[in-house]
């Protein structure tokens, strides 16, 4: 894994909102330009940024990224429960849990 | 000659003009005040130009391009951000020392990455917007790598404070410059532990700094700053570069401490007196 590539696509998002649009319509079509190992085409196609993140990649770009590419809505509270395996920690602000 | 009249340390956290509604507002009208002092502290100084020492955080450089230091000395304005709630303009940049300190730089061993147009993000214009426009001065930004790997070292900081300490002695002119080393302290930026404040190692680094232990900061590993303060407590190095910059030993004033997970930093904003 070379997380370089990884980095580039996510900051290569940050810089023109467009490429959001294109990966979406067409993700294998979008990141074949990529030097991608498999293994991350495919994180990055599911959105899996701990995943990413455990491997190196930025948090800083995981978290640029992830209302880029999920929305807006939610932000930090859907984010943080991603980065921490689907379970939400204490966080100051949370909404309440059901 | 110019002088350095004077230091302070001070946050960039981007939630202090993006999300001030989250936050407790006790806390945050404290932070406000402290902001209100290091301006009234700059007017008595009667200082005129704020060299302001901050990092990016992959929104202004990218893999690309990830300068160790870099140096603005032409048209600055920010931020680049559109969600801090700052309407963007143009910072007055003193253009001339800015570019003594770069030439000084490039005869002593420094090869400064330059910039003679930058667009700043939140960590220069935080403090910019918070503590230089209000009080009238131009600015000179400077970034390191604090927030991005590869890092500057911290020794390497020191150094460049030093350096930046001696290139304003240096300028033939009358200019009165306070250095802001800005950015921390203990905060996880986009980790798991996100929202997380060690105070306990906040303390510790307000300690050194009001005690003027530079090397103390220094001599903090990377590993040691990771495990206890966060990634984003590694922008301390910003600190060490403004310490490092004043002309005599200092002892920081503390004017605030307000552990805000909210904005999910330590804030730490102190004056770095000379000492008697």
């Amino acid at each position: 894994m070379s997380l370089n590539a990884v980095e580039k696509v996510f900051w290569e998002f940050g810089t023109d909102t467009d490429r959001i649009a294109a990966f979406r319509a067409d993700p294998d079509g979008y990141l074949a330009p990529y030097r991608l190992e498999p293994d991350e085409r495919e994180m990055v196609k599911r959105v899996d940024l701990k995943a990413l993140a455990e491997r190196g990649v930025s948090t800083l770009l995981t978290m640029m990224v992830w209302p880029m590419l999920k929305g807006p809505e939610g932000m930090p509270f859907s984010y943080l429960e991603h980065m921490n395996g689907g379970v939400m920690p204490p966080f100051p602000g949370m909404p309440p849990q059901a | 000659m110019a002088q350095i009249v004077g230091g302070f340390i001070m946050p960039h956290d981007p939630l202090i003009t993006g999300n001030p509604e989250i936050a407790d507002q006790a806390q945050v009208a404290a932070v406000e005040a402290a902001f209100a002092r290091v301006v009234e502290r700059v007017k008595a100084l009667k200082a005129d130009t704020a060299i302001v020492i901050g990092d990016d955080h992959f929104t202004m450089f990218g893999p690309h391009c990830l300068p160790p230091y870099l140096i603005g000395i032409g048209d600055v304005e920010g931020p680049e951000e559109s969600w801090l709630r700052i309407e963007r303009y143009s910072v007055p940049n003193n253009t001339a020392l800015a570019e003594h300190i770069m030439n000084f730089g490039f005869d002593r061993g420094f090869d400064w990455a330059v910039a003679k147009s930058l667009v700043v993000d939140h960590g220069t214009m935080i403090p910019i917007h918070k503590a230089v426009t209000p009080a009238g001065m131009r600015t000179i930004p400077i970034y390191t790598a604090a927030g991005v790997t590869p890092l500057l070292r911290t020794k390497r900081a020191k150094e460049l404070g030093q350096m930046i300490g001696a290139a304003v002695a240096a300028f033939p002119g009358n200019d009165r410059v306070v250095v802001y080393g800005t950015g921390g302290i203990s905060h996880w930026v986009g980790t798991a532990e996100m929202g997380r404040v060690n105070v306990e190692f906040d303390k510790l680094v307000l300690g050194m700094v009001e005690r003027g232990d530079i090397d103390g900061l220094v001599n903090l590993s990377d590993a040691y700053v990771l495990e206890h303060g966060g990634n984003g407590a590694l922008e301390i190095r910003n600190w060490i570069v403004a310490m490092a910059a004043m002309p005599a030993a200092i002892r920081g004033d503390l004017f605030c401490y307000e552990p805000m997970p909210p904005w999910i930093t330590g804030i730490g904003i102190a004056e770095l007196n000379l000492a008697a």
